[in-house]
């Protein structure tokens, strides 16, 4: 949750905030919950709603500038953190729907039917959106460092 | 490859979990109590609902069972009649083979609220489950560990209906399941807590001109909000109809909970458990990631030997032994499962369940434990004997979770959860090998 938060919002505090408002929502809805989706699956379907809200409410979705991506991180080795600086430029600049998708198929393990329902979206639109942000985020991985010689 | 319909790219994943990602604020689980402690406020409502609704109806149904098994016309001391009911209502459990009804719940958020869906289940694990309003049906196929279901976003309460079938369904907790989703588990988690109380009150009364019976049940609220410290289940004598069982908190009105149309070890309809979608509709299919193995094969596809209980309660017998290298995130809480290992054991609609996993490097919390911001009353308990000798336990027999036990070993997380007292779960925990 802490992930999908922070990967769309990229702000440590409208995470918690929006986690805080998820979890209240979960604790609103959960006499409709009866368990036909896990129930991670379920919270993460209200982070990620909550999330947009908020994106929406800050339109964030254009303006996510690349220093508030991430926090500032200890020195890596030069290409280690040219490339994990390229990918987190590159997840900044992907649509949040897009974002979403890849964060929660491939590094969070939903497999597509549930990923699709924490986005609300049919499996097939959930496989367009994965293609396209997984070729994205692979070119900034392969992408030439700045300044390094090839 | 990476048109294949359901392809995982695993390198990038792994790159994207290497991101940063900042801890929460020092303030955030304080602030998050405060909010839901408002929340609570705010509907009337408490902490547990979700996963405690299902154990208030499964309180009362235990408390139907009470009634269609207990015997006519007693009206002994009140010790030896609430003897009674607590045999019955075990027995009951352990023996019972089918049972199908409707429930109606009605509870306070703001304003009161109604929700009825009829439910059928075996006792091999077989259920059903069916929303009266049309927002839902669940089915769940024990021996196969298929859910099927036909339902509204749960999210949402509303939208346009999801067909999905999900396979390699974990037997239970703490792994999802139709455990995770139903009544089944809390059913005897209630009767436990029922049969563990020290002194329950059962007195003659009448209700609505009907002779009856009155059990009343005291539990201790939860240490962050109201919830319930009393449940009365009024049981008609004459029919053993159930008639209302009230929730209250220092008296006031929390929730109440009434079965209708229960019947109990009568032959179920031919097509209880099948479950059909209209043509055309798009299933979502997944799998968790569970397989039924002989248990001798388990430790090839784990890596490990599995910890196995050498003595279980009378009546119990393993029924399912379930493996997952990889299954699907099904705890929001703790870091991803790994190499998992669940035994299930059934004697009757009495159910506990044995799992280990690798415990990697995350920090673990209770797996069986309420979501986040919520407390529990965990019991820290030194186990001896087994496997576990001299490892630090933490026993939950709170009746508004599933009684439980977890620990941490070097190299695992084990879990024994079900329906089990505490010293049921003691007995099995310490003699795992």
């Amino acid at each position: 949750m802490r992930a999908l938060a922070f990967r769309l919002l990229a702000d440590r505090e409208a995470m918690d905030d929006v986690l805080q408002e998820a979890y209240a929502k979960a604790f609103r809805a959960l006499p409709r919950f009866r368990g036909e989706a896990a129930t991670g699956t379920w919270l993460y379907r209200i982070v990620y709603n909550v999330c947009l809200d908020e994106l929406r409410r800050d339109r964030r979705v254009t303006e996510l500038p690349l220093e508030t991506a991430a926090p500032a991180s200890a020195p890596d080795p030069g290409e280690s953190a040219a490339r994990r600086e390229a990918l987190v430029a590159a997840l900044a600049a992907l649509a949040p729907d897009q974002r979403a998708a890849v964060l929660l198929v491939d590094a969070e393990g939903l497999d597509y039917p549930a990923a699709a329902r924490v986005l609300g979206v049919r499996v097939g639109t959930l496989a367009s959106r994965l293609s396209r942000a997984r070729g994205s985020l692979r070119r900034a991985l392969t992408a030439e460092p700045e300044g390094v010689e090839s | 490859m990476s048109n294949q319909p359901h392809y995982r790219d695993e390198a990038l994943g792994a790159a994207l979990r290497e991101l940063d990602l900042p801890e929460h604020r020092p303030e955030f689980e304080r602030e998050l109590q405060q909010l839901l402690e408002r929340e609570r406020r705010r509907t009337s409502r408490r902490p547990y609902v979700a996963w405690g609704a299902r154990a208030a109806v499964a309180a009362f149904v235990a408390g139907v069972i009470v009634a269609v098994v207990m015997p006519r016309g007693g009206s002994g001391p009140s010790v030896a009649l609430a003897a009674r009911v607590k045999a019955k209502a075990a027995a009951a459990l352990a023996e019972g083979r089918t049972l199908r009804g409707v429930i109606v719940s009605r509870f306070r958020r703001g304003r009161l609220e109604v929700s009825r869906w009829s439910f059928a289940m075996n006792g091999r694990g077989d259920l059903r489950s069916t929303a009266l309003d049309g927002s839902g049906d669940y089915v769940f196929d024990a021996s196969g560990g298929v859910l099927r279901s036909y339902s509204v976003s749960a999210a949402l309460g509303s939208g346009p209906h999801f067909a999905s079938v999900v396979t390699g369904e974990a037997p239970g907790p703490p792994d999802g399941g139709p455990g995770d989703a139903f009544l089944q588990r809390q059913l005897g988690a209630v009767v436990r807590a029922l049969l563990a109380a020290q002194d329950p009150a059962v007195r003659e009364t009448t209700f609505e001109g009907r002779k009856a019976w009155h059990v009343v049940l005291t539990t201790q609220p939860n240490r962050w909000y109201g919830d319930h410290d009393r449940l009365d289940v009024i049981i008609d004598q004459e029919t053993g109809i159930a008639l209302p069982a009230l929730y209250t908190l220092r008296g006031e009105f929390e929730s109440e909970l009434r079965v209708e149309r229960l019947i109990v070890d009568r032959p179920l309809p031919p097509k209880t458990f099948t479950l059909r979608f209209p043509g055309g509709k798009e299933v979502l299919r997944s799998d968790d990631g569970f397989r039924r193995v002989p248990l001798e094969r388990a430790s090839s596809v784990v890596g490990y030997d599995p910890l196995v209980p050498d003595s279980v309660p009378d009546g119990y017998h393993l029924v399912d032994v379930a493996v997952a290298r990889e299954p699907a995130p099904a705890d929001p809480i703790n870091p991803p499962s790994r190499d998992v290992v669940s035994l299930s054991y059934r004697r009757g609609f009495d159910q506990f369940i044995v799992t280990t996993r690798r415990r990697g490097d995350g920090a673990w919390r209770d797996p069986l434990g309420p979501p986040p911001g919520l407390m529990a009353h965990p019991e820290p308990v030194a186990l001896h004997g087994g496997a576990l000798d001299r490892v630090a336990g933490h026993l939950d027999v709170d009746p508004r979770t599933i009684p439980h036990v977890w620990a941490l070993t070097p190299k695992l997380v084990v879990t024994v959860s079900g329906d089990l007292s505490r010293a049921e779960l003691l007995e099995v925990v310490q003699s795992l090998r």
